[in-house]
């Protein structure tokens, strides 16, 4: 158990628990990141935020500030 | 009968070039989420009977970004007669979330499969029958690229009585509903799509060097530098070109119309006014149309939303995050779409606040300008007109501090998510439409209004009290109001009644800048006392409100005259500031007087009185005025910046 935040590069995950707000949750939920996908930390931008990482076969932006309220396992 | 189809997808689903394919029309086509704002309605061009209503992508009905919300309001109102389904081929299950919810309408449903030519590619099968039985509707293969199965879409879509079945949840027990949905479409597509091994993907390999950690930032600004380089450089060589053309044009006529003995004030008329106006929007085409396609070329390609991911730790010191990077860099093409793109976000503050801001990028008029300017006063330097766009970029993150002192603009740390589309080699075709509708714009609303304001003041040039005056200018309407308000524009270094003048016309187009000075001034050197202060027109230029367009279009999104005053007062304020700012440390360059000394000195302690401000309250959490900046804020739980 680890947080998105905490993924290195190339490295692949499984999302465990997103603890975001309602709202938040749907948003996120709503572009494909939820509960029970596989991710890869694709890269982080320049000052390592925010970062990129690919779902399936789309890629996705999301702040630090809410990756490290997303619990995720490594792979 | 009218039968009305509505296109509705995903963001970045292709629906603007499906819409474009089925109805010939020449709409703006990006590569980042929100490229349609508005719906747009055509028809059909093979049965003009069949209206096409093309609506802004969505990702789902619960969200709550303003575009989003656009295409939802209207499925409810005005049910149409059949909605086609745009799904990205290579992206399927998180496109067809959308679908379920379309589902729960009950309105007849095609679905189309777009980017079918790049299924080889991704060494991706889709079984079509298997997704049809799934939600009970027709579903068509096509390609908007290629320009496959529109035709049968069509039919398909007009046919279709079919109302589409919506999935039975009940044995999944996600908590919800998206979770619910995910689960569904990962258990029944699981025979729908097939995937073979793949090779790398080449778009990925450029981004590793467009996105690289070090170098990304740089690139970026090496490829800024290269779009306003090549335009102002290249386009100036076309437009002097023009300029020859029009004034041996204006010779050849004024020689013509004085022969045949007509009275002095409509050569005047049709020499200085009409001809001369006309030449100069002219020469400014091929810079803006150069400008136009570079960035068009930017947006189809997908790089702009990856400038948004690298630029948003950045953007955000200032209040603004990196969605505030999109409409920036489509305003350095126009404004007005720039303004218009500002919907995507979804903080209203945020939005609010990079709407107030995003005038501030020079735009394709203003680049122009910069450019005649830069080429008259600063031997042609490109390095002039292109350190405007920096002085754009530093004045939106400056005044964005600012702006963020105001309780109004007080951002809430949202959540940030941003779909990043793949890397596409850009069509030809869809730059080709922008600039045809670019061209059609310029000259019906820019060329008019510069046209109109040029008459105007050539009106109030030639007429004063005495009737007609020809050169006597002195005696004048306009030298009379002009010489009344140079005055407020002394303290800039411009305070010359043409300079005066130019600023007001500028104010309806900013074209209009060029040609007043043209018409006023026979040397405009008598305009601006230091080149000092030429630079701090430009800023002025630069800052100052955008043109009429623009700013109905911002009234039109703001929908508060309080808010739209707010932002005018707000925009002429910070332009004479940083005129002001410039011209004074010109002034202390150039002569060193212990006037200017002082005055410098006055400004310098206003600024550090507002810097005290900040500094003060900034000090402290914005949310509980009791924790430290950078601490975990214990009553709001988050960060403040």
């Amino acid at each position: 158990m680890m947080l998105l935040s905490d993924l290195k590069v190339g490295e692949v995950a499984h999302v465990k628990k997103i603890n975001l707000s309602y709202n938040d949750k749907e948003r996120v939920g709503a572009l494909g990141l939820i509960e029970g996908v596989n991710l890869i930390m694709l890269r982080q931008a320049p000052l390592g935020d925010p970062v990129m990482i690919k779902i399936n076969n789309f890629s996705l932006a999301l702040r630090k500030s809410s990756a490290s309220k997303i619990i995720v396992e490594k792979l | 009968m009218n039968d009305v189809i509505a296109l509705v997808g995903n963001p970045n689903s292709g629906k603007t070039s499906l819409f474009n394919c089925i109805t010939g029309a020449h709409q703006r086509v990006g590569n980042w989420t929100g490229v349609t704002v508005e719906l747009k309605e055509g028809k059909y061009k093979k049965d003009k009977q069949i209206k096409i209503v093309d609506l802004p992508g969505l990702y789902s009905f619960k969200s709550n970004a303003n575009d989003e919300t656009v295409a939802y309001n209207y499925l409810i109102k005005t049910p149409p007669k059949a909605i086609i389904n745009v799904v990205d081929a290579t992206n399927l299950e998180r496109n067809l979330s959308l679908t379920i919810d379309l589902c729960s309408l009950k309105i007849p449903m095609v679905i189309a499969v777009n980017f079918s030519d790049k299924l080889k590619n991704k060494g991706l099968k889709i079984d079509l029958d298997k997704l049809s039985s799934l939600f009970g509707v027709p579903i068509v293969l096509v390609s908007a690229v290629k320009n496959f199965n529109i035709d049968k879409l069509i039919k398909t879509a007009c046919d279709t009585n079919s109302l589409p079945v919506y999935p039975n949840f009940t044995k999944y027990n996600g908590q919800t509903l998206t979770q619910n949905k995910f689960a569904f479409l990962k258990e029944n597509l699981r025979n729908v799509i097939h995937q073979k091994e793949t090779k790398k993907q080449i778009s990925q390999t450029i981004d590793k060097v467009l996105l690289h950690k070090f170098f990304g930032i740089p690139i970026f600004f090496l490829i800024m530098l290269a779009v306003y380089f090549l335009s102002i450089n290249v386009g100036s060589f076309f437009g002097e070109g023009i300029v020859n053309v029009i004034d041996v044009v204006k010779n050849k006529a004024s020689v013509f119309l004085n022969d045949k003995k007509i009275s002095s004030w409509i050569v005047s008329l049709c020499c200085d006014a009409i001809i001369s106006s006309i030449g100069g929007v002219l020469s400014f085409l091929p810079q803006i149309l150069i400008l136009f396609a570079l960035m068009a070329l930017i947006e189809e390609s997908g790089y702009a939303s990856r400038v948004a991911f690298l630029l948003d730790r950045f953007f955000r010191a200032f209040g603004l995050s990196g969605k505030s990077i999109l409409p920036m860099i489509v305003s350095c093409g126009c404004t007005v779409t720039g303004i218009m793109a500002t919907r995507t976000i979804e903080g209203e503050s945020e939005r609010k606040m990079t709407l107030f801001l995003s005038p501030f990028m020079p735009c394709g008029a203003k680049t122009a300008v910069f450019g005649w300017f830069s080429s008259v006063f600063f031997g042609g330097s490109a390095l002039v007109a292109t350190s405007m766009y920096f002085v754009g970029i530093a004045c939106v993150g400056i005044f964005g501090a600012i702006l963020r002192q105001f309780k109004a603009f007080k951002t809430k740390d949202r959540v940030f998510v941003m779909e990043i589309p793949e890397l596409k080699l850009p069509s030809l075709k869809n730059v080709y439409f922008v600039l045809y509708e670019k061209v059609k714009e310029f000259f019906t609303k820019a060329g008019l209004i510069v046209f109109c304001v040029s008459v105007f003041l050539w009106l109030f040039k030639s007429v004063g009290f005495n009737g007609y005056v020809g050169e006597r200018v002195e005696d004048s309407f306009l030298y009379a109001l002009a010489n009344a308000i140079k005055y407020v524009f002394y303290p800039l270094g411009f305070g010359t009644w043409q300079a005066s003048v130019a600023v007001i016309s500028g104010s309806f187009a900013k074209e209009a800048v060029v040609e007043t000075l043209s018409l006023l001034c026979s040397d405009v050197n008598v305009a601006f006392s230091s080149k000092y202060s030429v630079y701090a027109f430009m800023t002025f230029i630069l800052l100052s409100p955008p043109c009429t367009a623009s700013l109905a279009t911002a009234y039109k999104e703001l929908n508060s005259k309080k808010q739209f005053a707010f932002m005018i007062v707000f925009q002429t304020c910070s332009a004479y500031l940083v005129a002001l700012i410039i011209n004074g440390i010109g002034l202390l360059v150039c002569r060193g007087i212990y006037l200017t000394l002082s005055l410098s000195i006055v400004i310098l302690i206003i600024l550090g009185v507002c810097f005290a401000i900040k500094r003060l309250k900034s000090s402290k959490c914005t949310m509980c005025s009791i924790c430290k900046k950078g601490e975990k804020c214990q009553k709001e739980k988050r960060f403040t910046i």
